[in-house]
């Protein structure tokens, strides 16, 4: 049996806490967002950042601790229950351009291969048929 | 596979129950795997917690560093390596992350130390988690104040 479009895009969806949200008594706390990044490999955490003065909102923020730190997002809000779940939304939108990206340089690598081998069989259709009018030419 | 009953010492009644948690995600033969773990599933114990990510090129990094421990500790470690400690702090958790990582299994231990010149002591928790291939990637580290 061949996989599906769909199976490619199951494989590569993590298995994360967000999912079951709805199922949750509990609600996200913006530092158990933080752990989830660290142990799922994603380069981001809130923070709290206070802007010109006004009301302090939560922002996301990549690469922490790093030299190319920088605020990537600002979630419009000071309530951390409503950061955290934007956040969630942040993170699960860079996932899924992440898999598009990886079809499409998946199905860019197959028709590639596909073209390669076309054109080598075209060359070698080529060969046969100077090779049968070269035969022909010594027979007449 | 990682045996799970491999006879820790533990004396903080936290750190005793933090790795009865990650005994449960051993299941039934598996390994506790970073993906798999729930944040809210370390709830209890998430102001005490630092995870520390194993790097391409083998160094050890802080990918989680709790600003409970910001506080306490020198600032925010997030994204730096233990190269960014003193030489003999460094040198002390690479033995330690490197023993968890080849070995496979928790380590646990005690320190005393001073803090702002008080004597204190600390009991640390190093738990392995790893890929789907057996390797450790993460390593959850708990540590809690004994003497209080």
């Amino acid at each position: 049996m061949t996989a599906g479009p769909l199976s490619f895009f199951r494989s590569h969806i993590r298995k994360d806490p967000r999912r079951e949200l709805t199922q949750a008594a509990t609600v996200l706390e913006t530092e158990e967002f933080n752990l989830w990044c660290a142990m799922n490999d994603r380069p981001f955490r809130l923070r709290l950042v206070e802007v010109d003065g006004e009301q302090p909102e939560w922002c996301i923020e990549a690469e922490p601790g790093t030299a190319n730190a920088r605020i990537v997002y600002a979630t419009g809000t000071g309530s951390e229950t409503a950061a955290v779940a934007v956040a969630y939304g942040f993170v699960a939108g860079v996932e899924w351009l992440e898999v598009l990206q990886e079809a499409e340089q998946q199905e860019a690598e197959e028709a590639e291969a596909e073209a390669f081998r076309q054109a080598e069989s075209d060359e070698a259709g080529d060969e046969d048929t100077q090779e049968a009018g070269a035969n022909g030419q010594e027979s007449t | 596979m990682t045996n799970p009953d491999s006879g820790l010492s533990l004396r903080h009644t936290q750190l005793k129950s933090l790795y009865k948690e990650w005994v449960k995600l051993c299941g039934e033969g598996t390994f506790p795997m970073a993906a798999d773990l729930d944040p809210r599933s370390l709830r209890p114990w998430l102001d005490h917690l630092v995870v520390i990510r194993i790097a391409a090129d083998g160094r050890f990094v802080y990918g989680y560093y709790n600003p409970n421990y910001a506080e306490i500790f020198d600032g925010d470690r997030v994204g730096q390596s233990l190269e960014s400690l003193p030489e003999e702090q460094r040198r002390l958790l690479e033995a330690e992350y490197r023993q968890v990582q080849e070995e496979r299994l928790p380590t646990s231990r005690i320190y005393t130390a001073l803090f702002d010149g008080e004597e204190q002591s600390w009991e640390r928790l190093v738990l392995p988690f790893f890929t789907p291939k057996g390797r450790v990637e993460k390593m959850l580290v708990g540590a809690y104040r004994l003497n209080q």
